[in-house]
């Protein structure tokens, strides 16, 4: 790892890649939360269009995308707050507009698709200085919202309704969490790419389910492995000489699919040692009816074996010694 | 004179260009226990979800506290259960997680959770006789349980107004009696509790007054055990006849107002 830091572009690299796998399991969380996993996806190709922007007019393809991809983002959470579409509708023709959109204005722009690719799935190892410091402000700005509005974000995306019960401002928020999304896939493009940006919000939030059960735990964990899996994943495609983006989203599944069955295991154990509801279970304690003979062989009562003890039936129940009186059982 | 806890006048709720309630008028006064029956589509939901803001009427008015809705801010006031048959997302949270967001009515912009907010939470869940599940994952309890950390996410914010809507279907028979206690305690408290149900089982006694709604309008006031037997309540069937006396019958000429 530190003949890494010797080279300038590779400490670029890492400490992008610090910042992806911080801001994006932050954002992916509440996504995950409100069941808008491929959000993410569908804000990725509106940035696609984004880019080609940037490439046609030349203006940086890092704010043209942001720009684009927020408003697009925040069109979806509108439309679906609204009720006027349903969510995967609105999302699917987020997914070929934005597509179609970008490889058009690419090719009018007179760019090739290699430079398209950079976008697509990351190149993080040609990041300037310039890149570096957007990629750190937008973090910064991603990351302290999520954290700072936390109560209130897990609160809206927990129950909607509820939260507008309670006064929040929760279409607002919507929004606010939409375009975060955005800006988390925009500053993803670099390291992973706006393809697998998702993946980097979604991975990381699922591996950290397997072992969590709290809001929080999971919150910070997805945090965590987001950061192991980006800056591997840098270390990995440069000496293994693959790109970046690829390898960093294969590292996180590599995570989620070792984690799965640990996972698994967890829950089937927490299950199998979760006690009765109290009220719910019957007084282990039955006193049978005052009873004139103690029960024994040739009482004139059937005794049947019952675990480690025999109890005898008596007109329809059963009575089992316990002490000096009959338990009905 | 203290002010009607609940105040809906003439209003009408109109859903998809479909009228669902009807002109109706309700009125619960501070600490009553109310409950709205009515078999399924008869209004009641959309009912309470315009008289806790979530769907805005097409005609009436509505007042929580002497204050009209779209001036109401005092939402800490307000405690509501939503029609869920779980309180899970798609993230796991603990039970002290999902209560806690009941307390947001007091910072709702920005802020994080006070010792105060801690120790009302912890307060909520000794109500609904679950504080020893506090740090178990919402998804490992019952419906009834999920229900109960709903209704104290509700009374998290120590609210005087508290509206359920169906909080005791599907739930086990130990949950039910739970709630029964529960809201016998709140009612003994001066809390005004405003319930949706289909049918009341062990709560009937603590009832003071029932209003059954069906097609939108109210068809029947009064005591509950009543109503059950002169409506067979949960029937679907046409109501043909006369409208009892005393309900105004609508009039569609006034529909088209609410109306695009």
């Amino acid at each position: 790892m530190l003949d890494l830091w010797q080279y300038e572009f590779m400490r670029y690299a890492l400490i992008a890649a610090v910042c992806t796998g911080l801001a994006a399991p932050a954002i992916g969380t509440y996504l995950v939360q409100r069941r808008l996993a491929l959000l993410g996806d569908g804000i990725g190709h509106v940035a696609l269009t984004g880019v080609a922007v940037g490439l046609l007019t030349g203006w940086a393809p890092l704010n043209t995308a942001v720009v684009l991809a927020a408003a697009g983002a925040i069109a979806i959470e509108l439309l679906r707050s609204y009720g006027k579409t349903s969510g995967d509708v609105a999302l699917a023709l987020m997914f070929y507009g934005g597509i179609a959109g970008g490889v058009l204005l690419t090719a009018e722009a007179g760019q090739s698709a290699a430079t398209l690719n950079t976008y697509l799935f990351g190149s993080i190892t040609t990041l300037e200085p310039g890149d570096l410091r957007d990629i750190i402000i937008l973090s910064v700005v991603v990351l302290v919202i999520a954290i700072g509005l936390s109560p209130q974000l897990f609160a809206i995306c927990q129950d909607e309704e509820q939260s507008r019960v309670s006064g929040l401002p929760a279409r607002a928020y919507g929004v606010l969490i939409a375009a975060l999304a955005a800006v988390t896939v925009t500053v993803s493009m670099r390291t992973v790419g706006l393809l697998l940006a998702s993946a980097l919000m979604v991975v990381p939030v699922a591996t950290a389910q397997q072992f969590s059960r709290s809001f929080k735990a999971t919150f910070v964990l997805a945090m965590g492995i987001g950061v192991v899996a980006s800056v591997a994943g840098v270390a990995v495609s440069f000496e293994a000489n693959t790109p970046s983006g690829p390898t960093i989203v294969l590292l996180a599944l590599a995570g989620f699919v070792l984690a799965a069955p640990v996972g698994a295991v967890l829950a089937w154990r927490r299950a199998k040692l979760a006690p009765f509801d109290q009220a719910a279970r019957p007084p282990d304690h039955d006193l049978a009816e005052e009873h004139p003979h103690e029960h024994g062989p040739g009482c004139g009562h059937p005794a049947v074996p019952h675990g480690d003890h025999v109890d005898y039936v008596h007109g329809g129940h059963r009575h089992a010694p316990h002490g000096p009186h009959y338990d009905e059982h | 004179m203290t002010p009607p806890a609940v105040l809906v006048e003439d209003v009408s709720v109109v859903l998809s260009g479909r009228p669902i309630v009807r002109r109706v008028g309700l009125r619960v006064r501070a600490g009553e226990f109310v409950t709205l029956l009515g078999a399924n589509g008869s209004g009641k939901s959309t009912l309470v979800r315009s008289v806790v803001g979530l769907l805005p009427p097409a005609s009436g008015t509505i007042e929580l506290f002497g204050t009209p809705l779209h001036q109401f801010h005092d939402w800490r006031r307000l405690g509501y259960v939503p029609q869920r048959s779980t309180a899970q997302s798609g993230v796991p949270a603990t039970v002290l997680e999902v209560v806690t967001t009941g307390r947001l009515s007091r910072h709702r912009f920005i802020g994080w959770p006070t010792r105060a907010d801690r120790r009302a939470v912890n307060e909520a869940l000794e109500i609904v006789r679950l504080a020893d599940r506090g740090r178990d994952s919402v998804a490992q309890l019952s419906g009834g349980q999920q229900q109960r950390v709903m209704i104290a996410r509700a009374l998290a914010s120590h609210p005087d107004l508290l509206v359920l809507d169906e909080p005791t279907a599907g739930v086990d028979q130990a949950s039910q009696n739970v709630l029964a206690d529960v809201f016998s305690d709140l009612s003994a408290r001066g809390t005004t509790i405003l319930l949706v149900a289909h049918e009341l089982g062990p709560l009937a006694p603590l009832v003071d007054r029932s209003i059954v709604l069906r097609d939108g309008r109210i068809v029947f006031e009064g005591d509950a055990t009543q109503a059950v037997l002169d409506l067979g309540l949960g029937e679907h069937h046409l109501h043909e006849g006369p409208a009892p006396p005393g309900i105004p019958l609508a009039d569609d000429a006034s529909w088209g107002q609410g109306r695009a």
